[in-house]
């Protein structure tokens, strides 16, 4: 049997208070990782505690920077239908869009998306190429992490003991995003998801960031590719060329892809995200 | 309003939608007891020892059943050669265990806890034996032999000869060769394996579970019983789904022995990895053939060897293969042909009966074959169907003349012009696919036709029973037919009630359908497969009806009542050339497939089928249509998706998350389904057996589509990403 409690935090300082000093508590978003894992026997004796009722946590705006501030409590079906998303941050919104089905949409949030950290998550890849930044809030105060650090490992984060995400930050910096995905046939997350952004000034790649998916341990950062980019007309050819340099890194395998098959659709991947974000930088 | 040919809602949809339809694992009784089975979960190994001391003494366990309590421990649908449970013993044959899915003991106990508790603390001594993980091994000398009676591992071999191939391949101007695998396929019902056993009022043993035929599993249950027949009742409650899976016993025989033991009601509930190893599968097989045509695209001979996997045990492995046999050239009239077909025993889990029967394993060889003609002679795939397509009195294989009302070239015209096939001075001409903007995605159209018996073949004594008694006065109050035959979700009894209705002139809705029920319908139906229960039932019943409407006119007592047992032409056996009359009639079907491909992914999305299937007289068109749907979405999974994957005898794919079966996101765009009324000479007002045919073209017409699309052949099938990629490589 499992016994659960549930506490319905009113504020940002009472969840970090309760998650601090509540043995065994848990901080609650859409519930679409946490609730399954009672059926795994992980949740235990568990004390829940639930983010709904926080106000303030699913706002999506602008900061005086000029970045996009997105609360932790914005659904994912929120991310995909947000115009100034969709406008500046296509890779997001192609990502959020293709996230599990419209009813996980409606309730898994970004910051449990985010803290949950699955190896095949859509959205650890995103915000790794677009350079974002999670604010966090706990017992010792406020910071931000940039997305490179938060994550750490498979299912490992930078967030400490009673942390909890607030918002994330991504800075509007002109270019082009795009974001493609292999579904895994039984699940439906990524097998293997490629983000992209890049910058071209004068016709070349400027800044550029790629990121993958699924395909590896955990989402991670393809600096190979983006160093073979950098400075290059992005012809087809120069792509395809760049998209050998993922390469070296420990894909995963399953009865449904190899680690063989994983890196070829890396590669294929990286090609079309990085074509479109091309597209749309221009 | 006639009641044939008109869309009647079904009567059991509501309750199943709301899920208020009691299936056989919803039933309880008072003082009911549940049984859990205990699997061998490895291929191959002796049985020394079973020590059932702890399991015995945990509290609630009332009785652990094993080997030593079956009185005849074999069963089977054709050939008695599975244990009913596997354990120590004088008998040699029981104390092996061949599969992952033989069982070795059943835990009957107060709570489905206590029983599993038990079951975990049953003593398994096992002496692992070499496992004989295909039938290319199987057939090595020394390999371990599976079954006494057959020291090669063979079960059987089927040789045809009809004319002289080596005259006929000197005829030919072109020549194709090709071999093709396919790979096994789960039913994947709705509803696994589920059952209740109980002694009835009268004494008898009585079952209510899932099954196809109610009189076969009396006689399988009562034989391992040593019961006379009559001691056994097998009832059917609502089936979820079957598709030839529920053709052999699962839970009858162990529950209805659990009940006569205990005098008490047993349940029993299998859990889907359970259902998974458990019962049989689709026959795995592998073809070489040759096809040889002139060049004006007349087919003048074929070579095919080919060999299925039976699995561990027989069960309906000889009848698949003679079916196999006679489709291996396709639905097409060639002078010389030879085939050489086995079926080999191994240690994975048997293979039996699925939706086709051995025609989709064999058509997509011979379609393959058909295709690559085409291509090699520069003709178009319809052209060159067309020119050798059956007709009324062209010989089959085995060298007897087709049925009378044979459709092929019709289905084959209809399919093409709907998916935009032209007929041009030339001939016919396949439409090009429109191609989508990105590079690496490509489309194509491929066509394929088929045809496949109705009923039960070979010499099999083929027969339906049916009572119709009419109630009322001067007019028609009620009907009430008994006919034994299982409604398994098709929708069976509703074309019964229609075609009952029709014979009687009355509204449908005036008629019920007593069904499935060994003690109230007492003669056989056989089984709900082999696309024959609306033509055989639908014969009985119109057989019934008008003798008692003859009754009815001339009698003064009521109600009347009137029995008929439907008996269609003879068949006979194949000899040692294959010379037989196979069937009775068949069915014909074609379909075309519009097919989209990512070169560099590997995936295979399928955009259009359009699919024309004569069905000869549409009882009910709209589940007609339900029946092409159906087919086409699980013959695009076996085809693409659904890959059932053994190794050493071990099942790997033995869950849905690892044996995935279409989803709503993977099934085509659209599906086209043309129904085709041709009228079979044979069946009730004309009806055909349709419930498998739209299976059967599938796979081929889709290959035929990825290579108009790639210039690429597929032969070997599930189309896996991964294995479509390896292909393409290969053939770049
Ligand atoms: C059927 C299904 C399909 C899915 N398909 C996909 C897919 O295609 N792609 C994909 O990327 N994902 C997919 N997911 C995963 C889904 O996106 C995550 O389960 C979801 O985003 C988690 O968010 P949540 O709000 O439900 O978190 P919860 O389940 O409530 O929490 C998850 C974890 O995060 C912690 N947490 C929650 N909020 C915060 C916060 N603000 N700060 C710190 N910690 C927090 C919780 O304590 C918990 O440990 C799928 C899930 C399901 C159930």
């Amino acid at each position: 049997m499992l016994a659960i409690q549930y506490k319905a935090a009113q504020s940002l300082d009472e969840a970090v208070t309760l998650l601090a000093t509540t043995a065994g508590a848990r901080a609650l978003a859409g519930g679409h990782t946490l609730l399954l894992e009672p059926t795994r026997s992980q949740l235990g004796a568990a004390t829940l505690v639930d983010l709904g009722k926080i106000q303030g946590l699913n706002d999506i705006g602008f900061t005086r920077t000029g970045a996009l501030r997105i609360g932790a409590m914005t659904t994912i079906a929120a991310l995909a239908d947000n115009a100034d998303i969709q406008r500046d941050l296509p890779a997001l919104a192609e990502a959020a869009s293709q996230v599990g089905d419209p009813q996980v949409r409606n309730w898994a949030t970004l910051g449990g998306s985010l803290a949950d950290n699955d190896p095949e998550s859509d959205l650890t890849a995103v915000l790794l190429a677009l350079d974002a930044q999670l604010h966090l809030q706990g017992p010792n105060g406020t910071r931000a992490v940039a997305a490179d650090q938060f994550i750490t490992g498979p299912r490992q984060t930078a967030l400490t003991q009673g942390e909890l995400i607030t918002d994330v930050r991504i800075p509007i910096v002109g270019g082009g995003s795009a974001y493609e995905k292999f579904k895994h046939p039984a699940t439906l997350y990524a097998l293997c998801g490629v983000a992209a952004h890049v910058s071209l000034i004068d016709g070349k790649v400027g800044a550029c960031r790629v990121a993958v998916t699924g395909a590896t341990e955990y989402a991670t950062r393809l600096t190979g590719v983006e160093a073979a980019l950098a400075g290059q007309e992005p012809t087809a050819e120069a792509i395809a060329a760049a998209s050998e340099a993922a390469s070296g890194l420990a894909f995963r395998g399953d009865p449904f892809g190899s680690p063989e098959y994983r890196a070829h659709l890396t590669r294929v991947l990286v090609q079309r995200a990085v074509t479109r974000a091309v597209e749309r930088a221009r | 309003m006639r009641a044939i040919g008109s869309s009647l809602p079904r009567g059991d949809a509501v309750g199943k939608v709301v899920g208020a339809t009691p299936y056989s694992g919803d039933l309880s009784m008072p003082g009911m007891l549940h049984a859990v089975t205990l699997f061998a979960r490895r291929p191959h190994a002796r049985i020394l020892a079973l020590d059932l001391g702890e399991a015995g003494r945990v509290p609630g366990v009332v009785c652990i059943l094993t080997a030593a309590d079956v009185p005849h421990n074999r069963f089977g649908l054709n050939v008695p050669d599975q244990p009913v449970l596997c354990g120590p013993g004088d008998d040699e044959h029981a104390s092996r265990v061949r599969f992952v899915g033989d069982k070795v003991a059943v835990v009957v106990a107060e709570t489905v806890e206590a029983a599993e508790r038990a079951r975990a603390l049953i003593r398994v001594e096992y002496e692992a034996l070499p496992v004989v993980p295909n039938p290319v091994a199987a057939r090595q000398t020394g390999a371990p032999v599976l079954h006494a009676a057959h020291p090669d591992n063979v079960l059987l071999h089927y040789r045809v000869r009809k004319g002289d191939t080596l005259a006929g391949f000197a005829q030919a101007d072109v020549v194709v060769e090709g071999e093709y695998s396919v790979g096994g396929q789960e039913h994947a019902f709705l509803q696994p394996e589920a059952g209740l056993a109980w002694l009835d009022e009268e004494g008898r043993v009585a079952v209510a579970c899932a099954g196809q035929w109610a009189h076969e599993e009396q006689e399988q249950i009562a034989h391992a019983l040593r019961l006379p027949d009559e001691r056994v009742r097998v009832i059917h409650p609502a089936i979820g789904g079957a598709f030839g899976g529920r053709e052999d016993i699962s839970v009858q025989i162990v529950l209805a022995l659990a009940a006569q033991k205990t005098g008490r009601p047993v349940k029993m509930v299998w859990t889907r990895e359970e259902s998974i190893i458990g019962h049989h599968k689709r026959h795995p097989m592998t073809y070489r053939c040759r096809t040889g045509a002139t060049r004006d695209g007349r087919l003048v001979a074929a070579e095919v060897e080919l060999v299925s996997d039976c699995g561990a045990y027989a069960s309906t492995s000889t009848k698949v293969l003679g079916n196999a046999t006679i489709m291996a050239v396709g639905p097409y009239d060639i002078p010389h042909v030879s085939i050489d077909a086995y079926t080999v025993y191994t240690n994975n889990v048997p293979s039996g009966a699925f939706r086709g029967f051995g025609a989709p394993q064999s058509h997509f060889a011979a379609e393959s074959q058909m295709n690559k003609l085409a291509a090699a002679l520069g003709m178009d795939p319809v052209e060159l169907r067309l020119k050798n397509a059956l007709r009324d009195g062209s010989l089959q294989v085995t060298q007897a003349p087709m049925p009378a009302g044979v459709s092929m070239d019709h289905v084959i015209e209809q399919c093409a012009e709907s998916i935009g096939w032209r007929r041009t001075a030339q001939g016919w001409q396949r439409p090009a696919a429109a191609q989508p903007d990105s590079p690496w995605l490509r489309r194509g159209i491929g066509f394929a036709a088929a045809f496949k018996n109705i009923g039960f073949s070979f010499g099999y004594r083929e027969h339906c029973w049916a009572t119709v008694e009419i109630h009322g006065g001067g007019d028609i109050d009620r009907v009430v037919v008994r006919c034994a035959g299982s409604d398994v979700g098709q929708g069976a009894h509703l074309a019964f009630q229609q075609i009952a209705a029709e014979a009687l002139g009355i509204e449908a809705e005036k008629v019920e359908i007593v069904s499935a029920d060994t003690a109230t319908t007492p003669g056989s139906s056989g089984s709900a497969s082999a696309s024959r229960m609306t033509f055989m039932a639908g014969n009985a019943i119109r057989g019934a009806a008008e003798k008692a409407l003859a009754m009815w006119r001339d009698e003064e007592d009521r109600p009347v009542i009137a029995t008929y047992e439907f008996n269609p032409p003879a068949t006979t056996p194949m000899d040692d050339m294959g010379r037989s009359t196979p069937n009775f009639t068949y069915g014909y079907v074609a379909e075309a497939v519009e097919a989209e491909i990512d070169t560099e992914t590997g995936e295979v999305r399928v955009r259009r089928v359009v699919c024309a299937d004569d069905v000869g007289r549409a009882v009910n068109p709209q589940q007609v249509t339900g029946q092409i749907e159906g087919a086409v979405v699980q013959a695009q999974g076996w085809a693409t998706i659904e890959n059932f994957v053994q190794r050493d005898g071990l099942v790997l794919t033995p869950h849905l998350s690892t044996y995935l079966i279409p989803t709503v996101r993977d099934i085509p765009d659209r599906v086209d389904s043309i129904i085709v009324e041709v009228p079979d000479p044979l069946g009730p007002f004309g009806a055909r057996g349709m419930a498998e045919m739209p299976f059967i073209p599938f796979a081929p017409a889709l290959t035929a589509a990825l290579h108009d699309a790639t210039g690429v052949w597929f032969d070997h099938l599930p189309l896996t990403p991964v294995r479509v990629l390896e292909t393409l490589d290969e053939q770049a």
